[in-house]
């Protein structure tokens, strides 16, 4: 293994943070003192999360693993719920959401023999899946958002035929899962040839044949379209129905 | 308000919605063509797609057949208003509520539009309320209410 990060050279590395806040004061983007709070919370994020993991992995309790993965899914949950304006109960639904399609997700990892339930694979992949799953959703909530107010009068229209809710916001439903779903799908075609994703890249810098890394990144990116999928479909499906009233009334 | 005796906001609103159907000024028509527009009614109702009387609804608001597959951007905002109310009489209401539906529209629409209303209330027997400020429709109408400032003027 030839990993060489040492404080040094991150302390030297950090020299390309300069160049971020370099443009932003020369493009006058207001970003400066974004980017210092960003970069503080980030060390400071990633130094306790390490000595916090290292301690996970010592005791090595199914219980603690199950904690953990439960505090990454509330935090998704509650990043993704701030996605929408709309939703009466976006936190719950959120954490329904990517609840499920992290626990189908491991779990189908877990039982067909993929990975371990032990807290050095479980917590890791419980953090790929719930990041992923929170932006699905998030970019559902927002496409879901603007497209019942730009399809606000067909939406109307179809109520005053008849449609129950669910038949009304059927386009905008569909849409805002394909949505959610799209970068998935995208990165998946495109990864090997545009990127070397980070399961993968972290293997490789570990010293691993990149032949045997590759099939974890294959199922990363397994593992990736169903939790988008799942969560996407279980947060859209639950969601909509936020923008209507018990008369079944369009509220926005 | 009641209908059929019954307060509206004990009825389910799904069945209340095509017995009492409403048509709004400036309609907004779904999916690519006329046809998507008429399937959609037999959707709501779980019903096969009976193109035979769609056509026939067409011919009566003078509209050619092959409107059926016209993508609805091709269409002027008369033949929308058509296409749009003909949605609405696919499955016959007892009351439609048509709010200002020929506002806007030239005069050959506007009277394909009125006549054709006139033969569903005096064939179908269906009701129509209608708002308008349209003095012809108003002298065809057998009651008149008139709103002013908001509020509808008694003891008329």
């Amino acid at each position: 293994m030839n990993l060489a990060v040492n404080d040094l050279s991150l302390l030297f590395a950090a020299m390309l943070v300069f160049v971020a806040l370099l443009i932003s004061y020369k493009e006058k983007l207001g970003f400066t003192k974004d980017i210092i709070i960003s970069v503080f919370r980030a060390i400071i994020q990633l130094i306790l999360v390490g000595y916090l993991l290292k301690y996970v992995f010592q005791v090595n309790s199914k219980l603690l693993t199950i904690v953990m993965a439960g505090v990454i899914i509330i935090n998704a949950a509650l990043n993704a719920s701030k996605r929408s304006n709309h939703l009466k109960n976006g936190f719950l639904i959120s954490l329904l959401a990517i609840a499920c399609s992290t626990g189908v997700t491991i779990g189908v990892l877990v039982l067909s023999g993929a990975i371990q339930f032990t807290p050095s694979q479980i917590i890791p992949i419980s953090g790929m899946i719930a990041s992923n799953a929170m932006i699905a959703i998030g970019l559902c909530y927002r496409n879901m958002d603007s497209l019942f107010h730009d399809q606000r009068q067909a939406v109307l229209e179809k109520l005053a035929l008849g449609a129950d809710i669910k038949l009304a916001s059927r386009d905008i439903v569909r849409a805002s899962i394909r949505t959610g779903m799209a970068p998935t799908i995208d990165s998946a075609k495109t990864v090997g040839i545009v990127s070397l994703p980070g399961m993968m890249s972290g293997l490789i810098f570990a010293g691993v044949d990149p032949v045997h890394a590759i099939k974890y990144q294959i199922m990363v990116t397994f593992m990736l379209l169903s939790a988008t999928s799942i969560g996407s479909v279980i947060a859209t499906y639950l969601a909509y129905k936020s923008y209507y009233n018990t008369q079944k009334q369009l509220i926005i | 308000m009641l209908f059929h005796e019954q307060d509206i906001i004990n009825l389910q609103p799904e069945s209340y919605r095509m017995q009492v159907s409403y048509c709004f000024q400036q309609p907004t028509l779904f999916g690519e063509t006329v046809r998507d527009n008429f399937v959609f009614p037999y959707e709501v109702r779980k019903q096969v797609f009976q193109e035979s009387h769609v056509l026939t609804l067409l011919e009566q608001v003078e509209l050619p057949k092959s409107y059926l597959d016209k993508k609805i951007t091709e269409l002027s905002g008369g033949e929308k208003q058509r296409v749009a109310l003909i949605r609405n009489v696919i499955f016959l209401p007892e009351v439609l509520l048509l709010d200002e539906v020929t506002a806007g529209l030239d005069e050959k629409s506007k009277r394909i539009v009125n006549q054709w209303l006139l033969r569903l209330n005096q064939e179908q027997n269906i009701t129509l309320i209608r708002v308008t400020h349209d003095t012809e429709e108003i002298t065809q109408s057998t009651v008149v209410k008139k709103i002013v400032a908001g509020r509808l003027e008694e003891g008329q």
